[in-house]
Parts: C-alpha cells; structure tokens; sequence
C-alpha cells in the first residue's frame, strides 16, 4: 500500500502540471497513469512504418490501457468505445505517460470572454461559475509553464494582461495567400498562439518543422507533458506507468482517502493520499466516478459530452501555396467566433492547415495510392511528366476546418458498460452522442464560408464533408457550476459531494466555445493546484 | 544512380545490351564489387534480376530521385512474375532499350494492357512506399522526393522555411 499527500490520476497537461506544482511545493504527490511510457525515437520510427499515419500511429494500445483510434472510431462493433449513436463520438486520445499531447496540434487560443457567459449573453447552455476576467491571471501563468509562442500586439477578442513568453511562430507562405483571400472578403488570417517553442525554452529546443506536430514531434520543440512530468518527478513526485485506477476509497465521513488501480496483470493495488485529483481526461474521469459511484449526488457526471465538431474543406488552391511545410496550422480565422448570431447557431474558428489533404485524405504517401479511382498515376503515364503533375496537385491542395460550439446536452454522455468489460475486466466507455442543431447549422455557415474563401483563391476540386469530424476535444462530462444539484465540481474544481476530490482537464468545462481546450484546461489545472496547495495546509 | 559511378543502372545496362564495355572504365575496387551483372551469360528470357527491375524502374521515373536495391527487392517480390517478365522483355531486354519514359510510350511497349498495368503498379509501389498492407520506404518514397519544396514529415525542413516561397 502506497500513502502520499496527494494522488493524481491521469499524467496528460492536467495531471503533471497539478503534480508539479504540488511537488514544488513540497508535497508528496505519486501520479498514476493508465498506460506505459513512451521512448520518442522509437515512436518516430513506428510512425515512419505505419502505413496510415493516423494520430494514434507511433502509440501503443495496450491491453490494459486500450484507447480509441480514428481507424475504427467510425467502424460500428469496433474499437474501444462502445457507440450507442445516433451520431458517432469522434475523437480520440492516448493512454500512455504524457496523454494526448503526445499527439496533439499545439494550438493555445484563449477563450473569450463571452464563451463564459452564453446564457447571460445569448441565452444558450449555461454560464460559468467564473469569468474571463477570473481566469485570466491563470491564463497568462500557463503560457509561461507551457511555452506559449504568440503575437502580444494583435487583439485576437480576450483581453491580455502580459504578452507571450516566446515571439509568434511565422506563419506559413500558405497563410499568406489565403489572408489576401481573406481580406477581400473582409477577413483576416491570424498568427495562431502554440505551445511550440520559436527559441529555446525551460532548455528545449525550438522547433525546426519537421511537419508532423500530430501524430509525435521528432525533438519536443512542441510542449507535452513529460516536461512537467519530469519537473515533478524532479521534485520528489513517484510516477506509476500501467496503473488502472478503477475505485476512489470513501472515509465514513464522506472525504476521499485514496484510490485502487489495477495491473496489467490484474492484480489490484491501494494508494491511500490526503487529496485526490482525477485529471484522466472527459472520457475516462467520469468514468472512474461512475465505476465508483462517488461524486454524483447530482446526477450529472457522463452527462454534457462535447466535442468540437469540425466543418472540413479542402480544394486545390488557383495558385500552388506549397503546403507539408512547418507546424502543421501556424494560422486561422478568428473573428467567426465573435458572430452576433450565437443565439441561434455555433459561431467557429476557422483553422488553415499547412498539412495539404492529410486531415480528410492521408499523408501524401497514402493519398497517391488511395484516389477514387485507385492510385493517382493513370495507365500509360510515368517519367517526369508524372512527377511535375504530383508536385502541381501536392503544391496547390488547401485545407480548412472550422471548430464549432456544441451546447452542453445531458442526453450525450458516457458510462461504463459494465457488459463489454476490456481485458482486465474493467468497462469500456459507452457512448450516447448527438452533435445537434446549433453545432450542425453552425458548420453549414461555416461551409459556407469556406466555399467563399475557395472561391476568392481560385480554387478547384472543392470538397465539403458531410460528415462532423471530432476535433480531439473531449470536454464537459464533469462540468464546473455554483449550483451542486446540476454540475459536478465548482469553480475551483473540487467536487460538490466529496470536499478532497478534484477535478482537472477540459472535463469541467460548463460550455466549450471554439477555442482549443488546452491552454484553457491548462490555465484552471494551475488555478486548482493553488487551491489545493492551500488546502493541504489544513487537510488532516 | 549509383553514386559511386554517377552511372545509373539504366546506363549501365543499355551499355551492356550495346556491347559497350563500361566495366573496364572502373576502377578495379569498384569492378571487382560491382552488384551489377556481367553482360555474358545474362538471363535475357529468365527470372527478372533485381538490376533489372531496377533499371526498368529508373526508366519508368525518370530517375527523378534515387531508388534503393533494399526497397525495389520488396515491390518485385510483390509483382506478378510474368507480368514483371513480359514488361522487362519488353524494355530493358529489347533489343534497343528505352531511356526514358517516353521512350517507352514510343516503343508501343504499354499498349499492352498488362504492361501497362504493370508499370502503373511499379511506378505506384515506388511514389507510395508501400506495398501490401506495410511500408517498405517512407521517408524515400517518391511522394515526398518528387515534391521538391518539401521534405517528409518527420524529417527537418528548416527554421523558419515554411515562411517563404520556396
């Protein structure tokens, strides 16, 4: 039996910025993770021999610590998640040390401060317990503990209160001919905020585009959480790879005292801690509360599952752009998440992708042999000829997708499906999802707006999915709110029924706005490791 | 190409379909370890040697970026022999070999149904890098190489390149 002051479940940002700053602080902190650690050089290589390079691609799914992949995500019967419909979940995430920032793009814009009042203000979802204006401090704190490279000078709609710690990333020759696009129709292409390094930074070095920021960045220029997660095991914090925590212990009081994980080898184990910290992602936190039947007086955890649900577009530009070059988006289109009109439909950010087709189609090696009718060489044709056609259509394909808002439904939610149990015999997510009218009609506008943008650059071969892409952003399920009968944790982030409990991750996120949930979740992860700190001072 | 020569194996062999003796041009080190067949004795009605493929190969792209022995070992195996046969038999054994693709298109060799398939499917193998359901060569895979403004994803570009037109 292990005994600390304080166990976090989940080593993704949320959980080893928590742990590090408990650490620091001279707390004994021991962190979980579900799944093993990962070497980096070898991850690259699995990568360069998959043949779909999926965001899952270089990661292991283990049998203990199974996850969902994009492969399969859409494949009923398949994979991990148990979809019960009527419309797919589609995003994914790791279980490994580090999380899903192993994979993820490293885009780090802030809310607005609207996104935290969509009652007040468009009378739509629900307003936070907190404001803009409260979270901001935090936000700025976690632009410094990540490494956030942004524009101090360009007002992208949230207030600053201290610029950035690193100068912007440059944006992409791409960026600059779909912002002339832009302009004519009275838009602008911004700088995107990353946690991607533009000159050495907490002793990582900057970023030197090997174009493949998703699925793993060859040198770590890109933030992940090993960065904290080093820090904290630096400080004295035990990190614990392949332990499945799948109960939270009660004392008779109602506090928690610790929690159980299981092994791979199904033996089960015993952390007893002064605070508990689940940070195991949307998904996977509500999960462990329901198995464990703690924290949900309301009725509330699983429930209010969102996403980002994704407008894709691609085409071939008038003009080559030459994408597969650098970070793999450096830009977007801001102002569409300020529309007026968010009272009735989604507002959205468009993102522009550097990544040409990778999104809706593959990696340029795959894309070449998986055309519409078989590969994209035709009978007959070879040489150089073939060669300067390829590099034509290759320098000139675009790519938007724009995030759009999904409102907090208690109708879409996960719960343990404790009848498909995986292979230590613990339930796997099963999922009730619908991405509803304000996010559909939000991406109908926002397809409307690419094809404007297509038009304004010439563009043909014009393609608009149907189908809502998942964004990777699992958010809500756990969501933060004054009122302890309709949500689960406050502002603070510890839960209403279970005073030592807490909660971090973009699980708490009442209503989700367009931004990428990271810096966001990073910055209330820092804001709850505050109050715990403070709080272990009286902890008994 | 071989880089040790600056020849590539096209040249090489259409020297030898020509009676040109290119080998005694090489330095001895570099004869006496050639992988290169010797012209006599030459399977010109036999199995598909890998020099062979190779050189059909070269000629089907252009030479457009260099191809290695280890990767086209792999697309040969996966290619049907006697349609790999009837295409060489038809190229790099014809009695005046073609040296481009256009060439080849000159010669009638692809209108051929199962040449042409062929050649389709071996120009598809060498832009992909894969074959079956695995990668044989990603970061040499000619979907990348031929691109030129761009390097493979994994691989470094430069700070900060993405920036301008290449």
């Amino acid at each position: 039996m292990n005994r600390t002051d304080v166990v976090v479940v989940g080593s993704g940002v949320a959980g080893a910025l928590v742990g590090w700053q408990l650490a620091r602080a001279g707390a004994a902190v021991t962190i979980l993770e579900a799944g093993p650690t990962i070497d980096r050089d070898a991850a690259v290589e699995v990568f360069r021999a998959a043949t779909a390079k999926v965001p899952e691609s270089p990661y292991p799914n283990t049998a203990w610590a199974p996850r969902p992949s994009v492969l399969e995500i859409g494949i009923p019967g398949t994979g991990y998640f148990v979809q019960d419909g009527p419309d797919t979940f589609g995003s994914t995430y790791e279980r490994i040390v580090g999380g899903t920032t192993w994979h993820w793009l490293g885009s780090c814009p802030r809310l607005l401060p609207s996104d935290f009042r969509m009652r007040t203000q468009f009378g739509v979802g629900v307003d936070w317990p907190i404001t803009y204006a409260d979270l901001e401090p935090w936000y700025v704190k976690a632009e410094h503990a990540i490494g956030v490279a942004g524009d101090s000078n360009v007002d992208q709609g949230s207030p600053r209160s201290a610029g950035f710690p690193m100068p912007k990333v440059p944006t992409s020759y791409l960026d600059g001919v779909v912002d002339a696009a832009a302009r004519r129709i009275g838009l602008r292409v911004l700088s995107t905020p990353q946690a991607r390094n533009t000159e050495t930074f907490n002793d990582r070095h900057h970023c030197v585009g090997n174009s493949n920021c998703i699925p793993i960045c060859p040198i770590g220029a890109k933030y992940d959480a090993l960065i904290h997660l080093d820090l904290a095991v630096a400080d004295g914090a035990q990190l614990i790879p392949n332990a499945v925590v799948h109960d939270i212990l009660l004392n008779q009081d109602g506090t928690a005292s610790g929690v159980v994980f299981r092994r791979p080898d199904r033996t089960d184990e015993t952390v007893l801690a002064r605070a508990v910290v689940l940070a195991a992602n949307a998904i996977e936190t509500p999960k462990i509360l329901l198995m464990a039947g703690v924290a949900n007086s309301s009725g509330m955890v699983g429930r209010n599952l969102m996403d980002h649900p994704i407008q894709l577009s691609w085409a071939l530009s008038g003009e080559p752009v030459f994408p597969q070059r650098g970070p793999l988006s450096t830009a977007g289109i801001e102002s569409t998440r300020q529309a007026a009109t968010r009272n009735q439909l989604s507002a959205f950010r468009i993102e522009v992708a550097n990544d040409g087709w990778r999104f809706p189609i593959g990696d340029p090696t795959f894309e070449f042999g998986h055309q519409a009718n078989g590969t994209f060489v035709q009978l007959r044709e070879g040489g150089r000829a073939l060669a300067d056609r390829w590099r034509d259509h290759v320098s000139r394909e675009i790519r938007f997708a724009s995030l759009t808002e999904q409102l907090p439904d208690p109708n879409n939610r996960i719960t343990p499906a404790f009848d498909r149990l995986d292979a230590i015999g613990l339930p796997r997510p099963r999922i009730a999802f619908t991405v509803g009218k304000y996010s559909r009609d939000g991406m109908a506008a926002a397809k409307a707006m690419h094809e404007r943008l297509f038009t304004e650059l010439a563009a043909t071969e014009r393609n608009h999915s149907d189908i809502a892409f998942g964004a990777g952003h699992l958010m809500g399920t756990t969501a933060m709110g004054a009122d302890a009968a309709r949500s689960v944790v406050d502002g603070d982030g510890r839960a209403h029924d279970v005073s030592n409990l807490f909660v971090v991750g973009s699980s708490v996120f009442p209503t989700v706005g367009t931004a990428n949930p990271t810096l966001t979740l990073a910055a209330l992860a820092l804001r709850t490791a505050d109050v715990l700190r403070r709080d272990l001072l009286r902890l008994p | 190409m071989d880089i040790r020569t600056g020849l590539t194996r096209r040249e090489v062999l259409v020297g030898f379909a020509s009676g040109a003796a290119l080998v005694v041009a090489w330095p001895r080190s570099i004869a006496a370890t050639t992988i290169f067949p010797t012209p006599v004795g030459s399977p010109q009605t036999g199995s598909v040697t890998l020099d062979e493929f190779m050189a059909l190969s070269e000629i089907l792209t252009d030479d457009v970026a260099q191809l290695r022995d280890q990767v086209g070992a792999q697309y040969q195996a996966a290619l049907d022999p006697a349609a790999l046969r009837r295409l060489v038999q038809a190229t790099v054994r014809a009695s005046n070999p073609p040296k481009t693709f256009n060439d080849v298109l000159r010669s009638g060799a692809l209108n051929d149904p199962v040449n042409a398939a062929t050649a389709q499917q071996i120009l598809t193998y060498w832009y992909t890098g894969l074959v079956g359901n695995r990668t044989a060569d990603y970061l040499g895979a000619l979907s990348w190489s031929t691109l030129g403004f761009a390097e493979p994803a994994s691989t470094k570009l430069g700070f900060p390149k993405w920036e301008e037109r290449p």
